[in-house]
């Protein structure tokens, strides 16, 4: 087997084994890229910087943990954001997963001394996917009359002055699966509409965007490590960075040398095959 | 009476939430939203069906004996520990806590990152530049790998602006036509259903 035809057959274990590496050299020395921030996460920072302190939002945490890794670290960086500003925040969810995600995502903040029910409150998971988007978004309490906790939600002094979509300061969601039931449901309450998806969904989400029917969009890890360059706070989004562009490379580098092989060889091999047919 | 009762209620179900979306007539907000509330419940018990479904399904795949039964049986296993230790230790519990967060939660994520393993030897072994339409295929890709990871507009300023044109135009264009063309269609067959046309979900062919 000549050169070229062995760079065209790889073992798949070699591959796996620099792709780890790849992934792992740059998380324990990183290189420190520099992370600039695109239109769509200005766009998104700003127009959550407009908030108000005393205003309420609403966030869907439609995240499960499997694809939780690309989305979560934007929903870290919004609540830091959003808490630093004494934005309430209300947390529904309908995926299985969103009830133990906010309470992690508000156990910091709760230590810290900001009060549940009154800064936040984690009304948890809803059955029903979209139908359950359009039922609480029209009256949270009947939609949830116990929250997450067990807490009847007419005790909830966050819900007492924000009980619908229409309500609230804006709406966010955070999704593993799309955008469209969120727009879907929500546009009709005219309250803008911010939305956090995983890289591979985004491209699905940008109508929307340019449509102006989501008001701002963060695109997978790319768009945690944007957020966080704009707020000045690194975290986990800006440390992953430079995995993902090694990671990247890679596959890069792989396509490349698999498409000199095919050039290479492809006189050779074709004749081969003709004649096995 | 067994298949024209589902359409019926299909039907008036149906027309009255469409009505609730596009008109503004306040007599009917009520019924409207008493009947999406109802999806939620109904919802809510699909699921304890299908957890009772997934039970009998597995118990049956155990009394076959055969190689495939010890999957049914870890499947069921790790199914009561988790719903029993929730239902009778509450979901604050470490039992719990240690199932979701220990084993859930980390094979969760492992079957996703899985994926990046899987699309780096796939991209090695398929991606040829056999014909043109392979290229597009090829090289968007690249240029939108080297655009949105901050390595590419190291190398070369430009790589962002072009992956941003191709998410920003091409892509836009053709998502547009997609998502338009699937409402056209989810239209459609929403009317199709809603007058008895289509009565594939009972079970029953197209008439």
């Amino acid at each position: 087997m000549g050169f070229f035809e062995k760079l065209g057959q790889i073992d798949t274990r070699i591959i796996y084994v620099l792709f780890i590496l790849a992934i792992l050299i740059p998380l324990v020395t990183p290189l420190g890229l520099p992370v600039t921030v695109s239109q769509h996460t200005k766009q998104t920072y700003e127009i959550v910087n407009s908030l108000q302190p005393g205003d309420t939002v609403i966030i869907d945490i439609g995240i499960s943990y499997s694809g939780a890794g690309d989305v979560l670290p934007q929903t870290v960086a919004m609540l830091k954001h959003l808490m630093a500003k004494d934005v309430k925040v209300i947390f529904t969810g309908v995926q299985m997963d969103s009830s133990k995600i906010i309470e992690d995502l508000i156990r910091p903040y709760e230590e810290a001394g900001k009060q549940y029910g009154v800064d936040f409150c984690n009304l948890g998971y809803l059955a029903g996917g979209e139908n359950a988007i359009a039922a609480y978004a029209r009256d949270l309490r009947k939609a949830y009359p116990l929250d997450s906790r067990g807490n009847s939600t007419d005790t909830l002094a966050i819900l007492q002055t924000v009980n619908s979509a229409k309500d609230a300061n804006m709406f966010i969601f955070f999704s593993t699966q799309n955008a469209d039931m969120y727009v879907r449901q929500i546009a009709e309450y005219q309250v803008p509409i911010v939305g956090g998806l995983i890289a591979t969904i985004a491209p699905q989400a940008e109508p929307y965007l340019h449509a102006g029917q989501l008001k701002g969009m963060l695109v997978g890890l790319r768009g945690a490590a944007e957020y966080e360059t704009m707020m000045e706070s690194p975290g986990i989004g800006v440390a992953s960075m430079d995995a993902q562009s090694i990671a990247h490379l890679l596959i890069i580098f792989f396509i490349v040398i698999a498409n000199i092989s095919y050039f290479a060889t492809r006189g050779r091999t074709q004749p081969a095959k003709e004649a096995s047919q | 009476m067994k298949r024209i009762l589902p359409v019926i209620v299909s039907a008036i179900v149906g027309f009255l939430l469409l009505a609730d979306f596009f008109l503004d007539i306040p007599a009917i907000k009520g019924p409207a939203a008493e009947v999406q509330d109802w999806g939620v419940i109904l919802a809510a018990f699909a699921l304890a069906l299908a957890a009772i479904n997934l039970v009998g399904f597995h118990i049956r795949q155990i009394g076959r004996k055969d190689k495939d039964s010890i999957h049914s049986l870890i499947l069921l296993a790790g199914l009561f520990a988790t719903a029993l230790s929730g239902i009778f230790m509450g979901t604050d519990s470490p039992v719990f806590d240690f199932i979701f967060r220990s084993i859930y939660t980390s094979l969760a994520a492992v079957f996703y990152a899985m994926t990046a393993f899987h699309l780096a030897s796939a991209s090695y072994r398929a991606f040829r530049l056999k014909n043109p339409l392979s290229a597009a295929l090829i090289v968007s890709g690249v240029l939108l790998m080297l655009g949105t990871a901050p390595i590419g507009e190291t190398i070369w300023s430009g790589f962002p602006v072009i992956a941003n044109w191709i998410t920003g135009v091409v892509n836009v264009a053709g998502s547009r036509g997609i998502l338009i063309s699937t409402a056209i269609g989810s239209v459609g067959m929403a009317l199709r259903v809603l007058t008895g046309i289509d009565r594939s979900y009972l079970g029953a062919g197209s008439e």
